[in-house]
């Protein structure tokens, strides 16, 4: 298993608690949220980066969009290895409603 | 109105900096991120607070961003790193020539311009040499010390010094005996005037007792190795004790030679004469300090006058004020004792090198990655089809140069620290280097910037330039004839070589022709002994035998008489300064006129041994007192100079009272060919004799090497014995011209290989270019011969026109450098010629071994297509 910074434990959660509806601004919000202080943008791409690298994450495109000038969203959401091993425990449980 | 109906974007200045900074597969997905927050912000609270919504969110992503631009950018780092290597890997051999070519070139030009540094830096550490003149009179360096009452009398002078050089016999310190060293006697004001850096002892009082001496420090390690050297004595001449007060820096930078300063005013305890220091002696160098801002012209106009005011009796002369820093590169002084000279065109003529050969390192480095280059085509066009731009690929290539380049200039520089000693050694002079230096560092980084952008911006632009889609076809390049840069680089490079060429071969003929010109005298089969211990006189006799002049040594003919026992020996004489390097002067009074004359001490043997050719009236006589420093033989060119009537009959005043001239000698070059043979006399005063001068048989040198040897220990058993031969003391007149004509063969070996590696990665990069035209050719018919003349035509051509540049430069220079030899060789078109034809050669060489290669390979596999 590969060790994971802070950040990147916190931006993990986050895809995993957005649940498929995770992009760029979706998780600066979602952590901001829960964090609560403002994250960057900036702050996230390279803990997703990393986490797309290490295998946790997988990113896909959504269909192009008129709001963003014909431009493709970038979703990310949790791969086998990124997700937890028993969704049933508890504590799972309870720290995705804290988040 | 139309303006308000076009939403506001976000500030372009932010917007273009977010997309500079996001270097990601995703770059676009990511920016539209930054512009929804604007536009979120925009439609919540208007633009103003968009725009600053944007600005905040740009600046806390800022470090995130550098972040993600650097693990992008070491991503393609690490690829166009792969790529670098695997392509030095594919061409082993041409990436080694070129990398250790180019360091090469560098290391060679660094240690030539480490020696150009040290002969410019000569005399400039000096802190008050632009205050520092030296006084002269017409091309007269020495002057009599009755002049230091004008000096006194104007307040523009602040300090004098005068300096008498000496060499001295022997020495002694502690209870062992040393060879000569070059003793300077200086008035106390030497360390007011000029600065040395004082180790031990204090500027202020080191010259304050008469028998003080100031110390080099190597000579102090000399004689008297780690121990402290204060305080201790220094015995000249086995009679003149000095006691150590001070020890100083060795003086590399000073133009005038010394190992050792002793107080001026010891000299006439020195030499055994009270009054010395009064005679009317024209023997001292004389540097005056002037005051800040003080007219050098008016100066020199009043002391002109107040100096001949006192010369009474004597032709008004000229006197001029020197610059002390424009001393060591002028040779155009009659004599000049224990002053070293440098020679500006052989800087001119180093520096030149350097730089040529440095250029032709870089061209060559050039010319073989721009050659290189395009067989990188199909890498290129993969590149730009799978996305990068002219700025991607630029950046590639100047990568990747620099990396060689820098490869290069660390070889180069461990070069230089290899062969710095070997270097010191063959230009005869220590080199020391600090560099830290801004000129190194500002040097080193300018050959870096040249050569990476020159090689790198070249092929990147051009390769950039091409459509890749031609590029995959394998549609050839441009080929290389027509490109007109890389045209010009081998022509400069060849007219480079060319020159150094004709520059060796000039100086070889030179230094052949001095080897091989008569200098009027023999040279061959002479021994030169320095006398010391028993063989000179003692302080006791030295005075009483000084005032009368008249006794030959005992112990000098007791040494003379067992020589010459021997059959292998067979003639001795004893002499002042050896022939080939007078110096010492004195000052004859013709009827009532100066004229200085070169004097040569030796007695009346001399010219058996020596093999000079009398023209008229008889030598000195060994039976003739009056002879003793009264009778003179002077030389062919001192017999209108004098002016005497009759010649052997009229008296004139010199160094020992009333003398006649007995005789005439045939010219002969008692100095270097440097300079023209001038009036000189011969005259016989044994107690001044220093060295004796021992021809010994051809047919058995070594047993008469072993007589003189024995003979010394039974006559003088303490002091130590060394001898020289007569050619080589000769022969060290022209080491400076030996060691270049050295140096420049290096240089010309390595430049024509340099040129050469050039010219065979080019000529090998065209027949590459031209396989398939050859190839056809030869299906059409063509032989073998009329392909390689094709292919080797061009550049025969380039290497011609190269002579165009090369001729005039080197004809200049070249002309220089022989102005400085009163005897000299003509410069013909012959080294000029045999230069070019030369160059010709290795190139057709070079390049015939691609040509040939390419025009005897099978045209089948040429103009297959698959």
């Amino acid at each position: 298993m590969k060790l994971l910074s802070r950040n990147e434990e916190i931006i993990l959660l986050a895809v995993w608690r957005l649940e498929g509806d995770a992009f760029g601004i979706s998780i600066r919000d979602q952590v901001s949220e829960a964090t609560g202080y403002q994250w960057s943008l900036g702050a996230i791409y390279v803990p997703l980066d990393k986490l797309t690298r290490k295998g946790y994450i997988a990113k896909s495109y959504s269909r192009p969009t008129a709001r963003r000038g014909g431009r493709s969203k970038v979703l990310y959401d949790l791969t086998a290895t990124g997700r937890p091993r028993d969704p049933g425990l508890p504590v799972e449980r309870h720290s995705r409603a804290r988040i | 109105m139309i303006a308000a109906r076009i939403p506001p974007g976000p500030p372009g200045v932010i917007r273009r900096l977010i997309r500079f900074f996001l270097r990601h597969e995703d770059a676009g997905g990511r920016e539209a991120e930054f512009e929804e927050i604007f536009a979120e912000e925009a439609r919540a609270q208007g633009f103003n607070s968009a725009r600053r919504a944007y600005w905040i969110q740009f600046v806390l992503s800022l470090p995130g961003l550098i972040m993600n631009f650097i693990m992008w950018e070491a991503a393609m780092l690490k690829n166009y790193l792969t790529i670098a290597w695997r392509n030095i890997l594919k061409n082993k051999g041409i990436s080694f020539i070129n990398v250790a070519g180019l360091a090469l070139g560098i290391a060679c030009s660094l240690l030539i311009f480490l020696w150009v540094d040290g002969e410019m830096r000569t005399d400039k550490s000096q802190p008050r040499g632009d205050r520092i003149y030296r006084l002269e009179r017409g091309n007269w360096v020495h002057l009599p010390t009755s002049y230091r009452k004008a000096f006194e009398n104007f307040s523009e002078i602040e300090k004098f010094v005068q300096f008498d050089a000496w060499e001295t016999p022997i020495l002694r310190a502690g209870d062992k005996l040393f060879d000569s060293m070059k003793l300077v006697f200086a008035d106390d004001t030497v360390f007011v005037v000029f600065d040395f850096t004082f180790l031990r002892g204090n500027p202020r009082q080191a010259m304050t007792d008469p028998y003080s001496l100031v110390l080099a420090q190597s000579e102090a390690q000399r004689l008297f190795g780690s121990e402290d050297p204060m305080g201790k004595t220094v015995v000249f001449n086995n009679a003149f004790p000095f006691t150590v007060s001070g020890v100083v820096e060795d003086p590399h930078d000073f133009h005038i030679e010394w190992r050792a300063l002793a107080p001026f005013k010891s000299l006439p305890m020195f030499t055994g004469r009270p009054g010395f220091l009064d005679e009317r002696n024209d023997n001292y160098s004389t540097y005056l300090l002037l005051q800040p801002h003080a007219n050098v012209v008016s100066l020199t106009a009043k002391l002109t006058a107040a100096i001949n005011t006192t010369r009474r009796g004597e032709a008004p002369a000229l006197f001029q004020l020197r610059p002390f820093r424009d001393v060591y590169f002028n040779r155009e002084m009659y004599s000049e004792k224990g002053v070293r000279h440098g020679n500006m065109s052989l800087v001119i003529l180093f520096s030149a090198a350097a730089v040529l050969i440095l250029l032709i390192a870089c061209v060559n480095f050039i010319n073989l990655v721009t050659a290189r280059s395009s067989s990188r085509a199909k890498e290129i066009s993969i590149r730009k089809a799978a996305g990068a731009v002219r700025k991607n690929l630029l950046v590639q290539f100047l990568g990747e140069t620099s990396l060689t380049v820098l490869a290069a200039l660390i070889l180069a520089l461990v070069l230089v620290a290899a062969f710095l000693p070997s270097f010191a050694n063959l230009t005869g002079k220590p080199l020391d280097v600090d560099w830290t230096e801004g000129k190194w560092i500002g040097s080193i980084l300018l050959v870096f910037l040249f050569t990476a952008l020159a090689s790198g911006l070249g092929p990147a632009l051009y390769l950039s330039s091409l459509e890749p889609v031609a590029l995959m076809k394998g549609r050839s390049l441009r080929p290389a004839s027509r490109a007109p840069f890389r045209t010009i680089l081998t022509v400069f490079q060849f007219a480079a070589a060319t020159f150094l060429i004709a520059g060796a071969l000039v100086v070889l003929g030179q230094v052949d022709y001095l080897k091989a010109k008569g200098l009027g005298y023999d040279q061959e089969q002479l021994l030169l002994v320095p006398l010391k211990g028993e063989l000179t006189e003692k302080p006791q006799v030295l005075s009483a035998r000084l005032k009368d002049g008249k006794t030959f040594g005992e112990a000098k003919s007791v040494f003379k008489r067992r020589l010459l026992q021997n059959p292998d020996v067979r003639g001795v004489t004893f002499i002042g300064q050896s022939p080939g390097e007078l110096t010492s002067t004195n000052t004859w009074t013709v009827r009532g006129e100066k004229r200085p004359m070169i004097i040569m001490n030796a007695d009346p043997d001399v010219l058996d041994v020596l093999g000079l050719k009398l023209v008229d009236g008889r030598t000195l006589s060994w039976d003739m007192a009056s002879d003793m420093g009264l009778s003179y033989v002077v030389n062919e060119e001192a017999v209108p100079f004098l002016g005497l009537n009759p010649l052997f009959g009229e008296t004139f005043r010199a160094n020992f009272g009333p003398s006649r001239v007995v005789g005439i000698v045939k010219n002969f070059h008692f100095r270097s060919l440097h300079r023209k043979i001038g009036p000189m006399a011969i005259v016989w005063f044994d107690a001044w004799t220093s060295t004796a001068v021992i021809k010994v048989s051809g047919t058995n040198i070594a047993g008469a090497i072993a007589h003189v040897r024995k003979v010394w220990s039974e006559v003088n058993p303490q002091a130590p014995f060394s001898y020289t031969f007569m050619d080589e003391t000769v022969g060290k007149l022209y080491a400076a011209e030996i060691r270049l004509a050295r140096i420049l063969k290096v240089f010309v070996i390595l430049a024509v290989f340099l040129s050469c590696l050039g010219l065979f990665g080019l000529s090998a990069y065209v027949a590459g270019q031209k396989t398939k035209e050859i190839g056809i050719r030869k299906v059409l018919g063509a032989r073998t011969s009329k392909i390689v003349i094709l292919l080797s035509k061009d550049f025969s051509k380039w290497v011609l026109l190269a002579n165009l540049f090369a001729w005039p430069a080197a004809y200049y220079i070249t002309e220089k450098w022989l102005q400085g030899f009163a005897y000299r060789i003509r410069l013909g078109i012959g080294p000029f010629l045999l230069a070019s034809g030369f160059a010709l050669l290795v190139a057709l060489a070079t390049v015939s071994f691609q040509s040939v290669k390419a025009a005897t390979a099978n045209p089948v596999d040429a103009i297959r297509h698959e």
